[in-house]
């Protein structure tokens, strides 16, 4: 089980990176402060001990006085010289970084606009495309054959296939360039429940998938209904994807305390241990030849998660299935399945947790 | 019934796509003007009445929002409702259409050619 922390990734990174640089033997500047004078004051004392224990006859209180202060002084001025060299080599250290820092953002930046440019590039011959396909097949330039009308509807479902993957693109963009705004809605749980099932409905159809819902009766959230729902659907759909033909999938909406309990369980092939935390990364698919055969354009959960992180939830992969959820789901536990859950938790009310 | 053809005036510099939003509504009995720039837009406007017009925003030159601002100062053709034609998915090209500039309807590129001939019927028999 792999645990997606929100708050423990991201810009926080960076500034981590920079103070953990420019120190003497890994030590920072406060353990300098007070390791060094120990370090000479023992030495000192040491000192001082064989000193007077070996080579003087004499002990007096004055020879005392100059040891101690002697050893203060070396101590404090060791001191100083190691902080100045630590805070100089820490303030090259953080220089060098934060031009690196800057270069890559500018490259970061020169990234996303061309996928932003690429992306309106990509629209305009496509909505020419998919409006002349669209026109033809409402019969209003005259009859079609039947299977011109098969071609035609095979061209208009790959049309919005290909949109559908322009959106994504341009959305993971644009998210990179300023941060997601969510509008504050009150959601009807059941009736998005159902608004998902009906959109995916065909797809489940088609691969001989049993799709099942669970929610709640009665409960609402306040969140961005837009998001919300393109967050669900990812999910159901990725489902749709990994899950073998005649398999299950099941949408469940709970309330857990003060968090609405999104649950995506599928009895499809799993996610291996290692992979779980790479899922949530943009373009990643668990390997290439997977990627061939259920195709994607790997920015579906990626797009999951900085919705999640918006709206200050948590989301967390668990595969393979425990036996609980497996019975969910309506497998029996001797069947040879893996399957996936993917687990979401946002708060009831958006603007409470954003305060 | 013989009403008189309505006139839609297309502004877009892509070629094809103005082809085929001419194409569409002609099926829907609408007389289609196109034009490719600012300056074939204002000659089509002073040549004969339009009674709606679909302007793209992003064209080169005097862009989309110039071409709306010299279409709304003018007495003339103040009037004329203007339906946004972009590929500019920004919710802030958006508000701006919508609340500042006050046009009809904002319809984004790809768009589905029912919906354009649904917005057009709406606002022009409003």
């Amino acid at each position: 089980m792999a645990k997606k922390k929100d708050a423990d990734t991201g810009t926080g990174n960076k500034d981590d990176r920079l103070s953990e640089k420019g120190t003497l033997a890994g030590l920072s500047v406060w353990h300098l402060i007070w390791i060094v004078p120990l370090i000479v004051a023992i030495f000192y004392a040491l000192w001082d001990f064989i000193e007077v224990h070996y080579f003087t006859t004499t002990e007096t209180t004055s020879m005392r006085i100059v040891y101690s202060v002697r050893g203060t002084t070396v101590a404090f001025v060791v001191t100083v010289f190691a902080v100045y060299y630590v805070l100089r080599a820490q303030n090259r250290q953080e220089q060098k970084l934060r031009k690196a820092l800057t270069e890559l953002q500018a490259l970061d930046d020169t990234k996303n606009n061309f996928l932003s440019n690429v992306s309106h590039e990509l629209r305009t011959p496509l909505t020419t495309i998919n409006g002349y396909v669209k026109f033809m097949l409402s019969k209003k330039t005259g009859e079609l054959s039947e299977n011109q009308e098969r071609y035609l509807r095979i061209m208009s479902e790959e049309c919005d296939r290909l949109q559908h993957h322009i959106e994504e693109l341009l959305f993971i963009s644009t998210l990179e360039s300023k941060p997601m705004v969510l509008k504050h809605q009150n959601i009807n749980l059941m009736e998005l429940a159902e608004k998902i099932k009906a959109r995916m409905r065909p797809k489940a159809e088609q691969k001989g998938i049993d799709l099942r819902t669970e929610v709640k009766p009665g409960l609402t959230m306040i969140n961005d209904e837009d998001r919300v729902f393109q967050l669900v659907s990812n999910l159901v759909d990725n489902a749709l994807k990994y899950t073998n033909e005649d398999g299950k999938i099941l949408l469940t909406i709970d309330k857990v305390g003060d968090d609405i309990e999104l649950r995506v369980t599928d009895s499809g092939i799993g996610i291996p241990p290692d992979k779980q935390e790479k899922v949530f990364e943009r373009f990643y698919q668990v390997d290439s030849s997977v990627s061939r055969k259920y195709g994607g354009t790997g920015l579906g959960l990626a797009i999951c998660r900085e919705i999640v992180r918006a709206s200050n939830g948590n989301i967390e992969v668990i595969s393979p299935l425990p036996k609980d959820s497996l019975k969910d789901l309506g497998v029996r536990s001797d069947e040879d399945i893996v399957g996936t859950m993917f687990d979401i938790r946002l708060p009831v009310n958006l603007a409470s947790k954003n305060g | 019934m013989v009403a008189k053809k309505r006139t839609i005036l297309i502004v877009d510099d892509e070629i094809n796509l103005v082809q085929m939003v001419t194409d569409i509504l002609e099926a829907e009995d609408f007389k289609v003007l196109p034009a490719y720039n600012a300056d074939e837009c204002l000659a089509a406007l002073k040549k004969q009445k339009v009674d709606l017009i679909l302007l793209d925003l992003m064209m080169p030159k005097v862009d989309g929002w110039m071409l709306h601002r010299k279409i709304k100062e003018s007495k003339d053709w103040k009037d004329i409702p203007i339906i946004i034609l972009t590929a500019k998915t920004d919710a802030l090209d958006k508000n701006v259409g919508i609340e500042i500039a006050k046009v009809s309807a904002y319809l984004t590129k790809p768009f589905v050619p029912q919906d354009l001939v649904n917005k057009i019927n709406e606002i022009l028999n409003k």
